[in-house]
């Protein structure tokens, strides 16, 4: 087993399109941050979050802002996974590797586990990189950083900070943001590994990965409410990708006032109420994920190389 | 690009001091058993059963569509199918380090444009557990060393070869099983490569070699599978395999041919007119020496003429064909009406 993660990290990282991958994911971080910095720090305390705190902006509404062009970095990195299996299968590869180890499982295991390695080194990189460059950029002081550092030591959910809570509250929805978006992440790639699997194609892995959630989705999901006049409404709640959304959505979490059409993520249509909670909502799409990688594993174990 | 290694080819698998797993040469088996693979409707593979042997180099035939690549791949796992492949009794799953018994060069394009030949092998080595100084002993040897850092996405099919051998043999496998390695070769690389598995297979290996350039395979193999429409055609010394053609004769030349071919009809032996002489398919010089003695035929030459490896080839496959190119069926008939 040992060898075939040596075997896969080798091929991972010997190839110049996954330091790119990385790069790439790091740089669009690090320009959203800008992007985000310059706005919310335009509006004193953030035009979409607490009050500030000593006229302030928490850094936690600079999370907030990055949640849109996030998926734009998810979508890059989703890159790599699709390489994992459409390299192998574009350049005949899968035959050297085969060879090199006859009991597939272990090849799709290392795989498994390197995407999801390397993902998640990528992720913590672009995610490091940002809030470092964030603190570079604030030459003035305008973000507070306070409750960063004080969620990081665990404090801050019970420092006593009393009329500060909401700006608390919000810092550890901004956590539980982070984490959601790494969860996200790690199911995105999962599941593009898988297609690239299921299909033995880069291109298609990649334009599925980019193009399905999208238009495709979305469209199938609009047409199937004019057509059904509501009556299929239940797709929402079983569409990948849609839940997904609804999972990384942010007011998911911070607003609990929220209705349940709020809290599913906004994207039901008139009168019919969502009762999918942004964590069911990331347990469908882990579904799709895991069905997806168990019907590719199966796909890699049974088919002619 | 350099040209193949001036070196003595036994320099290539001669392994590390201290390293016992390549000084391990215990006899080696391959047993191919009752392999059979269809594609829709279309059998490639039926019913086929061999045994390799160790120390020599056995070579695989048949013609295009025969179904010798969908057996190598069979025998290494990668196409599923009926049958089982066996490495020294145990099928090659179940052994503990698969790439360290069978090396395999099936394609010559097999690899990522864009990554190194020298990283491509670091890959390979990872999976058989031997170190860097291996991997640049063997671009060296296979002539690639200059090339080692650059993509090969510029490489020509030779220079294809040459990396794709050179992953096969990197682990020094008991078992190498090659796909017409020498297409693309110059004729300095393809005898490079001939001595160099013959020595592999002189070392106690088995090599199995499957090749459409049947001069070349006279001169490497000892052995010979040869499988026509998925099926074992035959299973033997080259020797024998030629030595079984019909177009193996005996030429005579002589001013007394009709006597000479009168007394071999006596005999119950056929011989045919051939432009100043006569052929006598099957025969032995002993024999027709003999006859010409016996009466009275004066000879002027007497001589053994063995068919090529290609011509006994052409003569046993010729009913196998399954892609045969149109201008021999389409030529009308001799005699036919015109």
């Amino acid at each position: 087993m040992k060898a075939a993660f040596l075997y896969e990290w080798r091929r991972a990282t010997t190839l110049r399109s996954t330091w790119w991958i990385a790069g790439s994911a790091v740089v669009a971080s690090l320009f959203f941050t800008w992007v985000a910095f310059k706005i919310e720090t335009s509006v004193v305390g953030g035009s979409d979050g607490p009050p500030a705190v000593a006229g302030k902006t928490s850094f936690a509404v600079i999370i907030n802002s990055m949640q849109g062009p996030y998926q734009i970095v998810t979508t890059v990195i989703a890159a790599f996974a699709a390489m994992s299996w459409g390299h192998e299968y574009r350049y005949g590869l899968t035959r050297v590797t085969f060879s090199a180890f006859p009991r597939r499982a272990e090849v799709f295991i290392a795989k498994t586990g390197v995407v999801v390695l390397v993902t998640t080194l990528i992720w913590l990189m672009a995610t490091g990189a940002s809030i470092a460059f964030l603190k570079a950029i604030d030459t003035t002081g305008k973000v507070n950083f306070d409750f960063f550092w004080q969620f990081e030591s665990g404090v801050g959910a019970n420092s006593g900070l009393g009329a500060q809570s909401s700006v608390i509250a919000f810092t550890s929805y901004a956590y539980e943001a982070l984490l959601r978006s790494l969860a996200y992440l790690l199911l995105l790639v999962l599941l593009v590994a898988a297609i690239s699997a299921l299909t033995r194609s880069l291109p298609l892995a990649l334009v599925l990965a980019s193009v399905w959630p999208l238009f495709v989705e979305k469209l199938l999901l609009m047409l199937s409410q004019v057509v059904s006049k509501g009556r299929l409404g239940w797709l929402n709640d079983v569409a990948p990708f849609d839940n997904a959304e609804r999972f990384v959505a942010w007011r998911a979490s911070y607003d609990p006032a929220a209705r349940p059409s709020d809290v599913a993520g906004g994207y039901a249509p008139p009168g019919i109420e969502h009762i999918i909670t942004p964590w069911r909502a990331g347990m469908v799409f882990a579904l799709w994920a895991v069905l997806l990688t168990a019907a590719a594993y199966l796909s890699v174990e049974r088919r002619d190389a | 690009m350099r040209p193949f290694s001036q070196g003595p080819p036994t320099a290539a698998f001669q392994g590390y001091p201290g390293r016992a797993w390549l000084q391990y040469r215990a006899r080696v088996l391959v047993e191919c058993q009752q392999l059979s693979k269809t594609f829709g409707r279309h059998r490639a593979v039926s019913d086929l059963s061999f045994t390799l042997n160790d120390g020599v180099v056995t070579g695989f035939l048949g013609p295009n569509g025969s179904g010798k690549s969908t057996t190598m791949r069979m025998m290494l796992g990668l196409d599923h199918g009926e049958g089982r492949t066996l490495y020294n009794g145990q099928q090659l799953q179940e052994h503990a380090r698969p790439a360290r018994v069978v090396g395999a060069h099936l394609d010559a394009k097999f690899f990522h444009p864009k990554r190194t030949a020298r990283n491509h092998l670091r890959m390979l080595a990872a999976a058989s557990g031997v170190d860097e100084r291996r991997v640049d002993e063997v671009l060296d040897l296979v002539g690639l060393a200059e090339v080692a850092r650059k993509q090969p996405r510029g490489f020509s099919l030779g220079m294809g070869q040459r990396l794709g051998l050179a992953g096969a043999i990197l682990a020094s496998p008991s078992v190498l099983l090659l796909d017409e390695p020498a297409n693309g070769l110059d004729p300095q690389s393809i005898s490079w490569l001939r001595d160099f598995i013959a020595h592999y297979a002189g070392e106690g290996r088995v090599v199995l070699v499957s090749s459409h350039l049947l001069s070349e395979m006279q001169l490497l193999a000892k052995h010979l599978i040869v499988i026509g429409r998925g099926r074992l055609i035959a299973d033997e010394s080259l020797e024998e395999f030629v030595a079984r053609s019909t177009r193996n004769d005996v030429f005579v030349r002589t001013p007394n041919s009709d006597a000479l071919i009168a007394a071999l009809a006596e005999r119950g032996v056929a011989a045919v007119r051939e432009g100043l002489g006569i052929s006598v398919p099957g025969a032995d010089t002993e024999m027709v020496g003999a006859v010409a003695f016996a009466c009275q035929a004066e000879l002027h030459e007497l001589t053994r003429r063995t068919a090529s490896l290609e011509e006994a080839f052409l003569e046993v496959t010729s009913q196998t064909q399954e892609y045969s190119m149109g201008g021999h069926d389409d030529a009308p008939a001799e005699g036919a009406d015109r």
